[in-house]
């Protein structure tokens, strides 16, 4: 197998394609008998545990050859630690992988790459300064150790590309390139190293609607080319569209399996989250004549390179309001959220919140006037992980003098303050004083969401609500964010999951290029390609539905008026 | 969210605190322990009589009541420059600069008491200006650090010999009378000696209560002020403390000139107190040494005067040790240098993967918690309060 796949590498394309073809016939060049089933990749009862967590409790998966198969679970399921195990990083505890029906050890990822499987990772593993060839090629580059053959890896890498149709400027550097880019290159990148099993972690979380579709469209290439596909995901959707076949995990256990076809969705719900009752997202809150609660006049906000990231953009919020904000990745609606914030310098412009306008913005002056906000990394500027609950709660309110009795903060009122905010916010813990780097994910974000709704702001501005949450989770935080709503405060919410700004807002603002290119009422007739194809710009690769055309109404402020 | 989480997440509580004073005590005993085999191989190596060696550098401090005052006294210093070092590592800056506020505090304490005339009391005088400039010399590398971005690390350690010649340069140049051949001043007048009680033989100067006052002032400080915990905030996390609304500039530069102030005093403790001149070399390297003591403590105010009584326990030790059995005083530094090894080794180096640590890791890999007994610190200390 090990060298197989090097002579893959050292003479490019068409071996690989060999390789493939090779495979099929005769797996694994073992000589057994066909007369097994033809599973490529299989785990057999794999259990693994961290402390005192079970992780993943004789977990069996069989992966037949050249299907898509889906992992479907909610976070904390298990789904990674499966995973991981099948690429090498984590050692199962007991159990057995077999590859084409042969038993495997695979003691780190080298060992999985050298049997064919490769994985992309949610957070890709690239050197944003070296060339997307040189990524792919990195560590198994063709030619004498002292003299690389760039020839020779342009023209394999390039074959490589065409017959899957993954399209890269391959000479372009990684850093320059957007998320989707990225994830072809480590897609590329898997399989230029002989990978015949394919392993994405969570492909769709930062792509946007389009994207996820070409995605789909070349892992359907690939597996008719000879690739088999394992996705982890908990998107419902996703398995539809994409998966042949499916295992769905809830707390380590496998809790169902087949064909994708033989489920309807209500049963994934159920076997996904087990029974619990999933609160249906609210319906976005009709737009009433309602008092204007901040508005936001031809605001410039700089970028982290320095360059202007926002281009005058003006937007009026009222209250009762749950704006969703979307764009593509990079193109200034999250530097516009947080140059409202006062985290970021904004050059031009002017804020008012609650028909106050403001001089010199910042932060401290905006929470004062009456604005929320629940920062996009929740873990390194929502919380501070070692603190306890009761510190990371009441962390703004101190700053501004509160909970202070004779000059000495008053801890015990602290402390039964944050027991009434756990149970209004659900927020499972052993107590206010259990550090927040113990809690699941999405109990550090009713954390944060407890802190800023208790403040009872004017405006509260969320980035990223449920990013990397599970169902139940997500529904909770989407339920805050509706009360919040529901009592008057304006809510403007950045998310890079369309669905969920669909779910959620009564209005749409799209970013494009730094500008507001669209401010939609959302409705039934807005759907995720309308938007998708806003975010894209929508006069190159959009598709046949312009957004003039749109049904949507477009409010009048649609400043800057993009390309 | 789901019971399997919450299975993970009790028994890792229940009791936490307890477990990391043990785990802390334990590394403290082991440390101990493995510098006492060091000093004893140090001592078979360069002694004539390695076990008497040990026996003097052990029981030095209380052969005499006049060498226990001076480990008292030394202890007081100590804890003075750990209580200014803990607090400025609490609030996340990485300061190294209280060597130079000490002689900058010093230097102001004497040149008044020199300078005033003589009144009761005039020792108050010395302390406050000892005080203020320990306070002006940090507020330096802390603007700095606020409003140009500069590293800490480096404009502490550079001011440092700014203080260090200066002070020589100074002395020499206004203080120091025509007979003396080396940078010194006349000797204080008596009333600008810091007071001290007599109890039988042994003499205790007001410098001890006053520090350990300190050490609980800081402690108030950082436990139960807004500033403090604003400091705090902003040392675990700046991206926190600017999303919550918190002065992070403020907090910068006034948790180092704070930690200045404390510094300088103990500058001015030092002059009054136990030298009564100043002369170059006053310190006594107190200012790093204060560095190692929060280090022990592990950041905690409230343990300082139980590591700054230890650690001057061995540094009198040494001394006394130096003289009466002709241990070579290096035997006493690199003793000291190998603590500051096996303290730092471990508390400096998760102090910085707690502040490097926060990009995602790659790859999804285990992200490894690993010992880190600082960031233990600010989670017990808040916890436990």
């Amino acid at each position: 197998m090990v060298a197989t796949t090097r002579s893959s590498i050292g003479s490019g394309f068409s071996v690989l394609m060999t390789n493939h073809d090779l495979a099929t016939v005769e797996p694994h060049g073992a000589g057994e008998p066909p007369t097994g089933p033809p599973y490529r990749l299989e785990a057999v009862k794999l259990s693994k545990a961290y402390g005192q967590l079970t992780a993943n409790h004789e977990v069996s998966l069989r992966v037949t050859s050249q299907s898509v198969h889906a992992v479907l679970g909610e976070n904390g399921a298990g789904k990674s630690t499966l995973m991981k195990m099948l690429y090498g990083v984590e050692q199962p505890d007991s159990g057995q992988i077999r590859l084409d029906g042969v038993p495997v050890k695979l003691p780190n990822p080298k060992a999985a790459v050298a049997h064919g499987i490769g994985m992309v990772f949610q957070h890709f593993g690239l050197v944003p300064s070296l060339t997307a060839a040189e990524n792919i090629a990195l560590g198994v580059e063709p030619g004498r150790p002292w003299r690389i053959d760039k020839r020779e890896i342009l023209d394999s890498i390039g074959a490589l590309s065409d017959a899957m149709g993954l399209h890269v400027d391959l000479k372009r550097p990684v850093a320059r390139m957007s998320t989707a880019q990225q994830q072809r290159v480590e897609i590329l990148k898997a399989l230029y190293r002989g990978a015949r099993v394919l392993i994405l972690d969570e492909p769709t979380a930062l792509l946007t609607p389009q994207e996820r579709r070409a995605l789909f469209d070349a892992v359907r290439r690939l597996t008719e080319a000879g690739t088999t596909v394992l996705f982890i995901t908990h998107k419902l959707s996703e398995v539809a569209e994409l998966a042949d076949d499916v295992t769905i995990l809830r707390r380590g256990h496998v809790v169902g399996h087949g064909r994708h076809a033989d489920f309807n969705t209500a049963q994934l719900v159920e076997l996904m989250v087990g029974g619990r009752p999933v609160t249906a997202r609210r319906a976005p809150a009709p737009l009433p004549t309602a008092p204007k609660a901040a508005s936001f006049t031809g605001l410039s906000v700089t970028g982290s390179q320095g360059r202007e990231a926002v281009h005058g953009v003006s937007l009026d919020l009222r209250e009762g309001e749950v704006c969703g904000l979307v764009g593509v990745d990079g193109n200034g609606q999250l530097e516009f959220l947080e140059g409202i914030a006062g985290i970021r310098p904004v050059t031009a412009g002017r804020i008012e919140i609650g028909g106050v306008a403001l001089r010199r913005w910042t932060h401290r002056r905006a929470r004062a006037a009456g604005l929320g906000y629940v920062p996009e990394d929740r873990l390194s500027a929502g919380v501070v992980p070692a603190f306890p609950i009761v510190d990371n709660m009441f962390a703004d309110r101190i700053t501004y003098g509160g909970y202070r009795r004779h000059g000495r903060l008053d801890k015990s009122r602290m402390r039964s303050e944050a027991v009434r905010l756990i149970e209004d916010f659900d927020i499972r813990c052993t107590g206010p004083l259990q550090p927040a780097e113990r809690l699941s994910g999405g109990n550090i974000q009713k954390v944060v969401l407890a802190r800023e709704i208790s403040r009872g702001p004017k405006v509260l501005l969320v980035a990223e609500p449920t990013r990397g949450l599970d169902i139940g989770a997500a529904a909770r935080i989407h339920e805050a964010l509706a009360d919040a709503a529901r009592e008057g405060t304006a809510i403007l919410v950045l998310s890079s999951d369309v669905d969920e700004v669909l779910a959620i807002s009564s209005r749409i603002c799209v970013f494009h290029e730094g500008r507001l290119v669209a401010d939609l009422v959302n409705g039934d007739e807005v759907t995720a390609e309308i938007i998708g194809a806003l975010m894209l710009g929508s006069a190159e690769d959009g598709p046949a539905d312009s957004p003039a055309a749109s049904p949507a109404d477009v409010a009048p402020p649609a400043a800057g008026g993009g390309a | 969210m789901s019971a399997s989480e919450t299975i993970a997440v009790v028994p890792r509580q229940s009791g936490a605190w307890r477990r990391a004073v043990l785990r802390g005590g334990g590394r403290l005993a082991a440390t101990v322990a493995l510098a006492i085999i060091v000093i004893f191989v140090l001592l078979a190596m360069s002694a004539d009589d390695p076990a008497a060696a040990l026996g003097s550098l052990l029981s030095g401090p209380f052969t005499s009541s006049f060498r226990t005052g001076q480990w008292l006294s030394d202890s007081a210093n100590l804890m003075l420059s750990g209580a200014a070092v803990a607090m400025v590592f609490r609030a996340g800056q990485f300061s190294l600069g209280a060597e130079g506020q000490i002689l900058v505090g010093a230097l102001a304490a004497g040149a008044a008491v020199l300078h005033l005339p003589s009144f009761p009391g005039v020792f108050v005088v010395g302390l406050t200006l000892g005080a203020l400039a320990g306070f002006l010399f940090g507020l330096v590398p802390g603007l700095m650090k606020a409003y140009g971005g500069s590293d800490e690390i480096v404009s502490t350690l550079m001011l440092n010999y700014v203080a260090t010649y200066g002070f020589a340069l100074l002395i020499n140049r206004y203080l120091q009378p025509a007979s003396a051949g080396y940078p010194v001043s006349d000797f204080f007048d008596p009333a600008a000696f810091l007071p001290s009680l007599r109890i039988g033989q042994l003499t205790i100067g007001l410098a001890l209560p006053f520090a350990i006052g300190c050490c609980v002032a800081v402690w108030y400080l950082i436990n139960w002020t807004k500033t403090g915990f604003e400091m705090g905030a902003v040392g675990a996390s700046v991206p926190f403390a600017q999303a919550t609304g918190m002065r992070v500039r403020r907090s910068v530069w006034l948790s180092m000139a704070l930690s200045g102030l404390i510094a300088g005093l103990a500058g001015a403790v030092i002059a009054e107190g136990s030298t009564h001149r100043l002369i170059v070399g006053l310190s006594a390297n107190i200012g790093f040494d204060g560095i190692l003591v929060a280090l022990l403590t592990a950041n905690r105010p409230l343990l300082i005067p139980l590591a700054a009584v230890a650690y001057g326990y061995i540094r009198t030790g040494g001394d006394i040790a130096q003289l009466s059995s002709g241990i070579p005083r290096e035997v006493i530094t690199t003793l000291q240098g190998f603590l500051i090894l096996a303290v730092t080794a471990r508390a400096p180096l998760a102090w910085i993967r707690h502040r490097a640590g926060r990009r995602r890791p790659a790859h999804g890999g285990p992200v490894i918690p690993g010992p880190a007994p600082l960031r233990a610190a600010a989670s017990s200390q808040r916890t436990g309060s």
